[in-house]
């Protein structure tokens, strides 16, 4: 792992974000942040409600831009990029993972996972085929033409994770991706994520209150009132 | 590619079809005011195409058929006769008749006309003869049914009994429809045997009716004279000027009220997937892929509307007809064609909201 980290896949440096309210700063969310996340590492950001977890993750996942600071990712600034090249550049390296798994109900496993790869301009069949391939590796085929209603929590997350990983992104982002799973349901999604990183070299970066994660994070960053309080090895 | 549009739409079945059903009924409206518009333009019209004449003359400040008054002497179509290049004239006399059937009042747009001379008959005749004798009438089609007239029953105008001859049609401006009788008959409703109020010429093969028109100009300098073509247009002015605004106020309403309509789909849908659309954001969907969304749930949701509407259409015209029989609906593609462009630039407009609603998503919902 530490031959990985000399390579910083994510670094920010000073990073603030601002909420405003009627053109007032009402809450500074994330105070000074600087942090160097390594190729292939798996994070996990800790903290109570309010400490600026979920805006630290946006940021680190272009939603958000900060009020001051910068973020590398791959070696680019994106604090420096339009809104066009923040989505292309999402769509091509970031992956998402979610607490309410977020798949379209309107659409079927297979579309689910097939989106992005549609999106980032891939025609059929190669799409369907690396969707295909994508849920074979998640042994979700077998519900491929189901749609989501009809799936339990623990499959919801895998094909959320199959739709993370489909276009083959550098990073993935999860934010409290064990929230809505029972305990065997949570491990297995972790683990999941914890053969991302190491099979693929993926960097993941989790959001969680789920103290079971710490087992399996390289790293663990505790947040209060928007700085980093604690960063600790488990 | 995955048709995200119409999987949207169709996971909310019950909320397109409401929107679709409206839209129909919108459209149906529309198709409607333009098959009685085309109705009016041609009931209007009708007579002027079909009474064989190439030219008419009137008084001076006269211009139409409809809603202006013109006399002028009987005589003047002698005058006409000899003009070179006319083959013959006639005259017609359009009077006001005011009269009582079956006890309800009638204002009948009376047209006397000479049954030996081949100008200025009735259009088509589809019950009784068009050869009519003193005392005799022709009605439209929808007079009769109006008034449950045939051929054989009387009319009782200004004292005097009138049978009616035959049925006709192409006589129906809707406002009011046209009745003939003969001219020495008009004449003695009106209380002066020598005045017509129209002189129709007809032309020689080769002779043009700007030139004819040209010299008759300068012999009669008091009078009007127009080509066929120019008289149409006149009465159709005439005929818009009153109706048209009516018919497009009517029309641009339902437009407002069908784009509301299908606004409100994609809106709803906007507004109820808000975390989808951020998703889709906050994943990667290009600006351009979410508009096309939008759209596509437009466009589907106003082409279903037009088609419901174009069967409705084809359903309760009918019917509607029946039920009001002073009406005339005539359905034309070009019709059919505006109101899908109509319906299309619905579609565009309906967009608007919604596309608006989405720009305020943020992709960072997505974590909400």
């Amino acid at each position: 792992m530490n031959d990985i980290r000399h390579c910083p896949m994510i670094e920010t440096e000073n990073l603030t974000k601002v909420y405003f309210n009627n053109s007032h700063p009402s809450v500074q969310a994330v105070k000074d942040i600087s942090l160097k996340i390594g190729q292939g590492e798996i994070v996990l950001i800790s903290g109570p409600n309010g400490s600026g977890k979920t805006t630290l993750l946006s940021m680190l996942g272009c939603l958000l831009n900060p009020h001051a600071g910068t973020i590398r990712i791959c070696g680019r600034d994106v604090t420096a990029l339009s809104q066009k090249e923040l989505t292309e550049f999402r769509l091509r390296n970031i992956g998402f993972i979610f607490q309410n798994f977020r798949l379209l109900d309107s659409l079927t496993v297979m579309e689910n996972v097939e989106l992005p790869l549609v999106l980032a301009g891939i025609r059929r069949p190669v799409s369907r085929d690396r969707a295909a391939a994508a849920l074979e590796e998640l042994k979700m085929s077998h519900r491929a033409n189901f749609y989501p209603n009809v799936l339990s929590g623990g499959e919801k997350q895998r094909v959320a994770i199959a739709r993370a990983l489909v276009n083959d992104p550098a990073v993935i982002l999860a934010d409290e991706p064990t929230g809505s799973l029972d305990s065997n349901a949570g491990q297995a999604t972790v683990q999941l994520l914890r053969e991302a990183s190491r099979k693929r070299g993926k960097t993941v970066i989790i959001v969680s209150h789920d103290e079971r994660i710490r087992h399996f994070a390289d790293r663990v960053i505790s947040m209060e009132d928007g700085r980093v309080k604690k960063e600790e090895r488990p | 590619m995955i048709p995200v549009a119409r999987r949207m739409i169709w996971r909310e079945k019950a909320r397109f079809f409401i929107t679709a059903g409206g839209l129909g009924l919108t459209t149906m409206l529309m198709l409607f005011l333009l098959g009685v518009y085309e109705g009016v333009k041609r009931g209007s019209t009708g007579y002027v195409r079909e009474c064989r004449a190439d030219i008419w003359a009137c008084e001076s400040n006269s211009t139409n058929l409809l809603r202006s008054s013109s006399f002028m002497p009987a005589s003047l179509g002698t005058e006409f006769q000899k003009a070179d290049g006319v083959r013959s004239a006639a005259g017609i006399l359009r009077i006001l008749a005011t009269t009582k059937i079956k006890g309800k009042p009638v204002t009948l747009f009376l047209f006397g006309f000479d049954p030996r001379e081949p100008l200025g008959k009735p259009p088509r005749i589809i019950k009784g003869r068009a050869e009519i004798g003193p005392g005799e009438l022709i009605v439209d089609r929808a007079f009769a049914a109006k008034f449950k007239l045939i051929p054989g029953d009387s009319i009782e105008i200004h004292g005097r009994s009138f049978r009616i001859a035959a049925v006709g049609e192409g006589m129906n401006a809707v406002v009011t429809q046209f009745v003939f009788t003969t001219l020495e008959d008009a004449q003695k409703l009106l209380g002066f045997p020598s005045v017509v109020s129209f002189h129709l010429l007809s032309l020689n093969p080769g002779a043009t009716a700007e030139t004819v028109i040209r010299d008759l100009k300068k012999s009669h300098p008091t009078l009007s004279f127009f080509t066929k073509k120019e008289f149409i247009r006149n009465n159709l002015d005439e005929m818009e000027t009153g109706v048209l605004p009516i018919f497009w106020t009517i029309a641009l309403l339902g437009g407002i009220i069908g784009a509301a309509l299908i606004a409100l789909m994609p809106y709803g849908s906007v507004l109820e997937k808000r975390e989808d659309y951020a998703l889709l954001k906050a994943i990667g969907a290009r600006s351009r892929f979410l508009l096309f969304v939008i759209l596509k749930q437009s466009l589907i949701g106003s082409v279903a509307g037009f088609m419901i509407g174009l069967a409705l259409d084809a359903v309760l015209s009918p019917v509607l007809l029946k039920l009001v029989p002073g009406l005339s609906v005539v359905m034309t593609l070009r019709a059919v064609i505006v109101v899908f462009a109509a319906v299309l630039l619905i579609a565009g407009l309906g967009s608007w909201a919604p596309v608006r609603k989405l720009s305020r998503i943020f992709p960072m919902e997505v974590f909400r």
